[in-house]
């Protein structure tokens, strides 16, 4: 019984211990099981990692590495909205061998993958304002930019690891699930997970279809330090996937739809025929592209609807097509803006 | 108000991958006898585990990626069709979970054990899926057999054929429309008359991911032991359906679904 009593410091360096027995398990996964705790009145989400889990990927010394870089960098200094609530702990703690973290939780907390899957909770978040979600999307950038200026490789991007609730101070975007990052430069905190593959973004390893030399590593390659070790596929792989799934979950933010939407299915093939109509016709960089309606995956009116939908986002549909269309058409071994840059860019 | 296009355009959502599932599920007579913990027949437990893996899915991240298809034997095989088609999504709507109680009422148990039929009818489910050209090519298949019997119609030899055909040939064709396309036969003894050796025998290895996902979720020990390797779980000790069997055979079928695609 006494291994159930977990005991917690919170970062106002208050202390306290909780027996999970009495907290309501809400989900039982491989990695970590996660509990809600109501602390007098404020809600509170207790993540507890499997002993496995702890030893591989440290996740409380990983949190607080990944915090202070963070909080090096001037303009992160006040973390973007989107990474304040969810994705940092307010406190740590222990379980026998088992590392607990604890976040404040959101009200009314939806996946937006959930929010994609389901046409009703999509219509409610579309019947949002377009400026609200061009600037939770813009936060999102923001948080993301963050990350990468401190040298964090979030690479499990995922539409299922972004969720929306409100935060205390009404319904925002959140980012969780960082504890798994891997911290550039750095043998100590590798990448112990490979990116789940979301179903809602055309995957990065696609881009080999498009002459770019890069490879997902496989599993039996964990951990893997991202390092300037790393040979050249796989530092393609890791730029570019931090870059192109990025700028996907941006879009779907901002509209729940994907960038890449009109295509039959997610896939490099059709993609392909884009890139290499827009490159051989030289059209205007516009979003989507006007191949799109050209090869007849979009009608004219759905094109034009699509231009109104994303013209909203102002830049940074230009650099939609900087890195979706004239990356891929050049084979670059890397995307010609990082997602810091592409968020300075915006700015 | 940019809402009303938009939601029209979002009627057609593209994805970049699909996971399907097959359910090869034993309707002989011997599934009708009452060795569970309840003492309800071992039919109606397996008709209530699909359904809870059915909603499973339909909560996972991975929903819009599932595609679900049913084959149910005895001396007969019947692939569960509906409009048309044998697998069905399970999102935005449960189709599947629609579709597999609609089977339920006329597949009730009687008669023997056709598994060599199933599994070439299981083949013909995952045919149709490599011919479809309305998703993507990226696909990743696993078939999961669950019986408490033995091969009764045709021999031993033809359920080694059977699924060989399934893990051999359909794969082949998978793979030739996606390098990273991969099929698993996963199977399941109900009871200790199945021929849990040729079980075995035909069910694929599992992948270091999924060996890996199956021990952080507590079933790895129940998955072929000693050693660990094939997607295989052995009847429940003293033949009798306990709960905690069959909670780690839900768990089982969900992980290798989600896994599908890390093989």
């Amino acid at each position: 019984m006494s291994l159930q009593v977990a005991s917690i410091v919170f970062a106002d360096g208050t202390m306290a211990m909780v027996n999970l027995a009495s907290l309501e398990l809400v989900e039982s996964g491989g990695e970590a099981d996660i509990y809600l705790w109501d602390r007098g009145g404020e809600k509170l989400v207790v993540k507890v990692f499997s002993e496995k889990q702890t030893s591989l990927a440290k996740p409380v010394e990983r949190m607080a590495t990944m915090l202070r870089r963070l909080l090096s960098i001037p303009e992160c200094r006040r973390l973007p909205r989107c990474l304040s609530v969810r994705s940092f702990p307010v406190g740590f703690g222990s379980l026998g061998g088992r590392a607990v973290l604890v976040y404040r939780a959101l009200r009314g907390f939806t996946l937006l993958s959930e929010v994609i899957d389901d046409p009703e909770k999509l219509k409610s978040y579309l019947s949002r304002s377009q400026q609200e979600r061009r600037a939770m999307a813009v936060d999102v950038l923001r948080g993301l930019a963050c990350l990468d200026r401190a040298g964090i490789a979030h690479l499990d991007l995922t539409t299922a690891n972004t969720a929306l609730g409100d935060d205390g101070n009404g319904f925002w975007v959140h980012l969780f699930d960082l504890e798994t990052a891997s911290i550039r430069g750095s043998r100590e905190y590798p990448l112990v997970v490979l990116p789940a593959k979301d179903v809602h973004y055309m995957d990065s390893s696609e881009l080999r279809k498009a002459g770019i030399p890069l490879r997902q590593p496989s599993a039996s390659e964990l951990p893997l330090p991202v390092t300037h070790e790393l040979d050249q596929e796989l530092r393609s792989w890791v730029e570019w996937s931090l870059v192109w799934y990025g700028l996907q979950l941006v879009a779907y933010v901002y509209t729940g739809l994907s960038p890449f939407h009109g295509l039959p299915q997610l896939s490099m093939k059709y993609w392909l025929e884009v890139v290499e109509r827009e490159k051989r016709k030289r059209f205007r960089p516009l979003w989507p592209p006007k191949a799109m309606a050209e090869l007849g995956f979009l009608s004219h009116d759905e094109y034009q609807q699509l231009r109104r939908v994303w013209d909203g986002l102002g830049r940074l549909a230009h650099i939609f097509y900087q890195v979706f269309v004239l990356d891929v058409a050049q084979s670059r071994p890397r995307p010609s803006l990082s997602l810091s840059a592409v968020a300075s860019y915006v700015r | 108000m940019a809402l009303p296009p938009i939601v029209r355009l979002l009627e057609r959502r593209p994805v970049s991958y699909t996971v399907l599932v097959v359910f090869v599920l034993d309707r002989s007579l011997s599934m009708s006898v009452t060795r569970t913990y309840d003492r309800r027949s071992k039919w109606e437990h397996l008709v209530e585990l699909v359904e809870r893996i059915l909603g499973r899915l339909h909560r996972s991240s991975m929903a819009m990626a599932f595609r679900v298809g049913f084959v149910w034997f005895s001396d007969t095989v019947e692939k569960v069709t509906s409009n048309g088609r044998s697998y069905f999504p399970v999102k935005p709507r449960n189709i599947a979970l629609e579709v597999f109680r609609e089977s339920v009422d006329r597949n009730t148990p009687a008669g023997m054990t056709a598994i060599a039929d199933a599994l070439y009818a299981a083949s013909s489910i995952v045919e149709e899926y490599i011919e479809d050209k309305s998703i993507p090519s990226e696909k990743y298949v696993t078939v999961f057999l669950l019986t408490d019997g033995k091969e009764t119609v045709k021999t031993e030899d033809d359920v080694l054929a059977a699924a060989g055909h399934l893990t051999f040939e359909c794969a082949e064709k998978l793979r030739s429309l996606h390098e990273r396309n991969s099929i698993g036969l996963a199977t399941i003894a109900l009871g200790l008359d199945a021929d849990r050796q040729l079980l075995r025998d035909i069910a694929s290895y599992l992948s270091e991911v999924q060996r890996q996902a199956l021990e952080e979720h507590g079933v790895l020990s129940l998955v072929d032991p000693p050693y660990h390797e094939k997607m295989f779980i052995d009847a429940p000790q003293r033949d009798e359906i306990t709960r905690d069997w069959e909670e780690a055979v839900r768990r089982f079928i969900e992980k290798l679904s989600e896994t599908a695609t890390v093989r």
